[in-house]
Parts: structure tokens; sequence; C-alpha cells
């Protein structure tokens, strides 16, 4: 920020003057704002709100993405945004302390805040200008849940509750240089001394800050001879290739891949879980229910005739290659020869009973 | 007093009135801190002016240095030797137009092990027999290398994963890992047979589980001598190094035999985060083998040379020895064509 006007190098004596005390009044107004935007005294944090009339001069240094959409920044509007003033520092992986250091910037969960927040179902992806990358949980950002060191012994703590992550773009007043700015992100204290974090987290030259969807852990309750559950491990490795794996084409031309349903059947239709035998075929062929419950409460009854042996008939988990649209997670049953209706997304419980 | 300033310049001259020491840089895998802190010391010795500088890492940070932060080194050492060729030959230099490396020398093995906590109940009770099933126990603390950042992690992960074919349980991944982490690590078995672990972009623990997480394994030891956990996957030289036992898992699985190396094959660790935008985070399972190679910007490359002999003759190979890091006789190249004539000397090969 440049603060005063160019001084004159001729003219008279009263212009000279009249020149130093504008400088004087500027340079003044240009100090008070400094000092509100600074926050004050370390540790501090003002509640401004980022003016959109501010001068967005100078290059993009920030985009932001997130569920509400994308928004550039440069360092003119990033330092208009509530400031966050903290001391921050790092451990190697080989012990090697960095001791805490000012840092100030904008806090993380306030950034993604302005593109539609974050919730447990997110992780926040950074992406420096040379490719690096790293994700933060919500854990993180919003609950400190780092591993944390005291920086006079690097012996591990507790992690403190002020542990606050921010997108750094000043180091002890001044902007950070270009060994790891123009951004950079700390994890730090509000009061000197605190304690220090793994280095690998402290991503330089931050160019991009994205919300993504964590992968979410699931799992169908199963009922029947024995109990067990399906949850999302045990399903993608019963689903893949060399497993399971199998799928059927709609109509509409898209594959649905999954396991088989009566597989899943032969997981409870008695104390047999897995490997050659479990699935009881002669069970299946007297006939008995598999009842398909979902989270919102439908119910769809398949005879274990219908779908004894049949590859066809799955528990699927992708389509087209990809994730199953939401209104279908985690899994949905597909097949020939089933209805729309007999086909329900959402499954939460498959229980098998006899007629 | 002409005399006096005369003789005053002279030392000057003689000592420096700076510090004209020259220096060698390495930059090594965080599992190699104990012996290469005791080369770094002897070669000083044996070279008197010459100062080593040293600095560590995990080995993917380690090849980051020298690439994409445009630190230079003299030696960048990995703790695995699949990391150089896409780090550093796929990667060239922007001020010279040349990759950053061209070769590599394999000089050093090792083998994952069990280390077990001093302080822990379990230190009669694990044992080969009995390990596999205890860690799936709820009461059993065992630490894991975090595999985004450390090359023992995703080697634990390798580890646990060829158990199940050992011991014919092909639930013993998912009861080791299952439900211990927010999301969750998940392994299906590609057309070809390999068992493929995909460990998701955010990988923590879950709140009350017995897996204990860390950026590296060296970070595990302190948790281990302090009672903090019962057990750690960590390499071999590593426990031994800090005194501590140690389960001596089976051949088929521990990633040490040469023999062997087909049935590690048949595993992979894929992370779903792409870390660094110069590595394809996909990991075959394979022989622990620990690598260098002199960077084509090595500041020193003269003294770097000088090292690189030292690490690979008599006296550097005793005190590898001596600090049970397993050397490999003889060392080899991947290229010799490309590799300096000392060091394929070094190796057995001809000038």
């Amino acid at each position: 920020m440049r603060l005063g006007v160019p001084m004159p190098r001729r003219g008279s004596r009263v212009k000279r003057v009249l020149a130093l005390a504008l400088a004087g009044v500027l340079t003044a107004v240009g100090l008070v704002g400094v000092i509100a935007a600074c926050g004050g005294l370390p540790g501090t944090q003002t509640t401004g709100q980022a003016s959109p009339s501010v001068s967005p001069s100078g290059p993009v240094v920030l985009t932001l993405v997130g569920d509400a959409g994308q928004k550039q920044f440069t360092m003119n509007q990033l330092q208009a945004l509530p400031q966050y003033t903290g001391y921050a520092g790092i451990k190697s992986s080989t012990g090697v302390i960095t001791l805490p250091a000012e840092y100030t910037g904008v806090r993380l969960s306030d950034l993604t805040d302005l593109v539609g927040g974050i919730t447990k179902a997110n992780g926040v992806t950074l992406v420096a200008k040379d490719g690096y990358g790293m994700t933060f949980s919500y854990n993180m950002i919003m609950d400190h849940a780092f591993t944390a060191y005291d920086p006079a012994t690097g012996v591990e703590q507790t992690p403190s509750k002020d542990l606050t992550v921010i997108a750094a773009y000043a180091r002890e007043g001044k902007p950070l240089s270009e060994d790891e700015g123009p951004l950079r992100l700390m994890v730090g204290t509000s009061k000197p001394g605190g304690q220090v974090v793994d280095g690998h987290w402290s991503v330089k030259w931050i160019e991009r800050i994205s919300v993504t969807k964590a992968s979410a852990e699931w799992k169908v309750q199963l009922e029947g001879v024995v109990p067990g559950k399906l949850d999302k491990p045990t399903y993608v490795n019963c689903a893949s290739p060399g497993c399971h794996g199998s799928g059927w084409v709609d109509p509409a031309g898209k594959r649905w891949e999954g396991i088989p349903l009566y597989l899943v059947a032969g997981l409870i239709d008695d104390k047999k879980r897995h490997g050659a035998g479990a699935y009881d075929a002669a069970a299946a062929r007297r006939g008995y229910d598999i009842v398909i419950e979902t989270a919102t409460g439908e119910v769809v009854t398949i005879d274990s005739r219908d779908i004894a042996d049949r590859q066809d008939v799955v528990l699927a988990g992708k389509v087209g290659g990809g994730e199953l649209p939401e209104e279908y997670f985690p899994l949905r049953l597909v097949g020939p020869g089933l209805s729309e209706a007999e086909m329900p997304g959402g499954i939460a419980r498959i229980v098998v009973r006899p007629k | 007093m002409a005399v006096t300033v005369s003789l005053c310049l002279c030392a000057a001259f003689v000592t420096g009135c700076g510090n004209d020491k020259r220096q060698v840089k390495l930059i090594y895998a965080g599992s190699l801190i104990v012996p290469f802190e005791r080369l770094a010391a002897e070669f000083e010795r044996t070279h008197p002016g010459v100062d080593v500088l040293t600095e560590s890492h995990g080995s993917v940070q380690v090849l980051r240095h020298v690439t994409e932060l445009g630190d230079r080194f003299d030696l960048a050492v990995s703790a695995d030797e699949q990391l150089i060729p896409p780090l550093m030959y796929d990667r060239v230099d922007e001020e010279t137009g040349e990759p950053y490396a061209s070769w590599y020398c394999t000089f050093a093995t090792n083998r994952m092990v069990l280390a077990i906590s001093p302080k822990s109940s379990l230190v009669g009770e694990l044992d080969a027999a009995t390990w596999f099933k205890r860690l799936t126990q709820p009461d059993v603390r065992f630490g894991l290398a975090d595999p985004r950042f450390d090359a023992a992690g995703y080697r634990a992960l390798m580890v646990l994963q060829l158990a199940e074919r050992e011991y014919d349980d092909p639930y013993l991944f998912e009861d080791m890992v299952l439900g211990r982490f927010t999301s969750p690590v998940t392994v299906t078995r590609d057309a070809g047979g390999v068992d493929v672990i995909e460990v998701p972009e955010i990988l923590e623990t879950q709140p009350g589980s017995n897996v204990v997480l860390r950026g590296a394994s060296i970070q595990l030891v302190a948790l281990l001598e302090s009672g903090d956990l019962d057990c750690a996957f960590e390499y071999e030289s590593v426990a031994r190094q800090h005194g501590l036992r140690y389960v001596r898992l089976p051949s088929a699985i521990d990633l040490g035999e040469a023999g062997l190396r087909a049935d590690y094959r048949r595993v992979e660790v894929k992370l779903d985060s792409r870390r660094f935008s110069s590595v394809k985070p996909v990991f075959r399972g394979d022989l622990v083998r620990y690598a260098f190679t002199i960077p084509a910007n090595a500041p020193h490359p003269g003294l770097a040379l000088e090292f690189a002999t030292f690490l690979l003759g008599d006296v550097g190979r005793r005190v590898l020895e001596d600090d049970h890091q397993p050397v490999l006789t003889p060392p080899t190249l991947d290229d010799a064509s490309a590799a300096p004539r000392k060091v394929r000397q070094a190796c057995g090969g001809s000038g």
C-alpha cells in the first residue's frame, strides 16, 4: 500500500511545506487504516466485512470453489476480509522444529463460508502453484484435530482448542516472501509460544482452495439366519472384478455395477459367511423372502427363487463407471425383469426370512 | 609493527577470514537418520576441511526438495527406489533444460517388522503366531505411518493385505482396519489378481480408534518408547537402532525377501489424494530398496562423487551395517551407462 504523495523535487518552499502537510495527513489516515486492518494487537481478530467496493486491482492470488460457486480474490480483497493474527510454526517429519512466528491471514473457515460453508461430509483441498495438493478434513478446520507439539521440546501434546487454520499472507507484518507466498497455510495459536503442527500441512504458494466431498462410510444392515452388515470396504472388496463384481446394462444403455443379490443373501442364509458353499442354493430353490428396506421406509420383497444364481440382478454401487446419484446412495437394486418400483435405492437393510 | 601486520595477514590467509570449508549437502529418507549422521561424521573426520550438511524427510519430500522446491543438494537418498524415476527423470530443471537425474544406485535394503513397546503388557504375548489376530482386537493400540506422507505407511498397508493370503484369512485386512477411519480404506481385487488398497483423501482415525496414525514412521518410535502405543509397523533397522523388541513377520509379507518379489507385487496402494503433481499416487508392492542419486544440478559434484564412493566403500558399508542397515551386495545401478565412472566401479562395474 502506497502512503502519502511524492515529494516535489523543486518548487517553492511554500509548496514544499504544503506537500509535507498533505503527506502527513494522508500518512496518518493510512496508518489508522493499516492498524485497523491488522486487527491491532497480535492474537486478535477484526470483524470487518469484505466490502464489495474494495478495489480488485492487482492479480488474482486465490481461487475459492465451493457448493455456492467460485470466487476469485486479489490480495487487496483478501486483506479486506476478517483477519486473524496468530503464531504458527512447524515440526518436520524428522523432528526439526521451526519456532512459531507471527502470521496474519484469513481463517480457512471464513473463506469456505464465502462459498457455501463446510460440513462433516466435506474436505477442503488446497492446491499450490507447483501442483502440490493437500486435503484438510472438517475436524481439522473446525475442531483443531491435528497432532500438535510443544515447540520447546518437540514432545506431542493434546491439541490446543486455540489451534486455528489460516491462509496467511503476512509474516511479522510483512507480505510473505517468494519462498512461501503470497499465500501459505499455517496452523497457529493466538498466543506466542503455542503449539506447532506437522510441516506437511503448511502448504506454500496456495493458489486454489476447493470444498470437496469426503469419502463417506456407509453400512447396510443384514439380518437372516445370522446377522451381518455390508459396509463400504466389504462391498468394494466383493464388487471388484477379481472377486464377485457383476453388472447389468439397463434399456437406456447404462451399466450398473455391483454384487449379485443372491451372493449378499448368501452372507446371512446360514452360518457360512464366505467361500465355497456360503450361498445355500438348496434353501434358495425351496424359497425364502429377501426383504429390502430403504432409508425412507420403502419395502420391496424379492423371492429367492427369482434371483437364484443370477449375476445380472445386482446391488449396484456404481452406474456408468461413476458414483451413484445421491437419490440411490449407497446401493440400488437393479436387474432385468424388475419394475421401477422393484428397484429401490438408498438401501438401508436387507432381511432374509422364511416364507 | 610491519612484521606483526604481515604475520596477522598470513594467519588470516591460512585460516580464512571467513568460512573457507568445502561443503557437501545430503538429503535423505528419515529412516536413515542414525547411520547417515555417523556417515557424515566419519566423512568429515577423513576429509578435513569438508562440512557435511544434512537434511532428512519422508522419501517423496526428499526428492521434491530437489525438483519442485528447487533446493540444491549433492546427494538425494530415497527409501524407495521406485520414486526416483518419476520424480527426477521425468522432471526437467528449468535452468538447464535437463532432467534432474538419469541414474540411481540401489545400495541398501530393509524389511518391515512389528515393533513392540517395552512398556506394553503385550511384550510377551505378541509373536509371529499371534500378532495378526491380536491386532484385530480393540485393546491393542498399533501405529501406522500415514501412507500419504511416508513410504513406511503404504508399505505397512501392503503387509496387512499380504497377510490375508499368508494366513488364509480373507477378512484380516478389514478386521484390522475397518471402522478405524472416518473415511474408509477399501480393497479391490483387479482383473489381474492384484489387491488394490485405496486410501481416501482424508485419512483420520475415528475417536477412540485403536489405530494411531503419524506423519512419519520415525514419529511412532517416541510413542512406542513412551508406552502410548503397544506396537507399530517399522523398518527392522529402525527398531534395532532404537533397541525395540519386534515381531519378525513372515518373509511372504515383510517386503524383504528377494525371491518373493513377484508375491509382493500382488498388492498395490493407491492414494486418492494427488499430493504432488509429478507423482502418480500408485505404489506397487516390492522389495524395500534404498537408492541414491547425484542430482544433475548438484552444487558440489566432485565432493558428491567422493561421498557416494565413500558410502559404497568398505567404511560406508561398515557404518551402515553397524547401525543395522542391511546393505545390498553388490550395489546396483538402474542405468550404468548414465552413472559416473567411479560409481560404476564402486558397484563392481567397469570404469
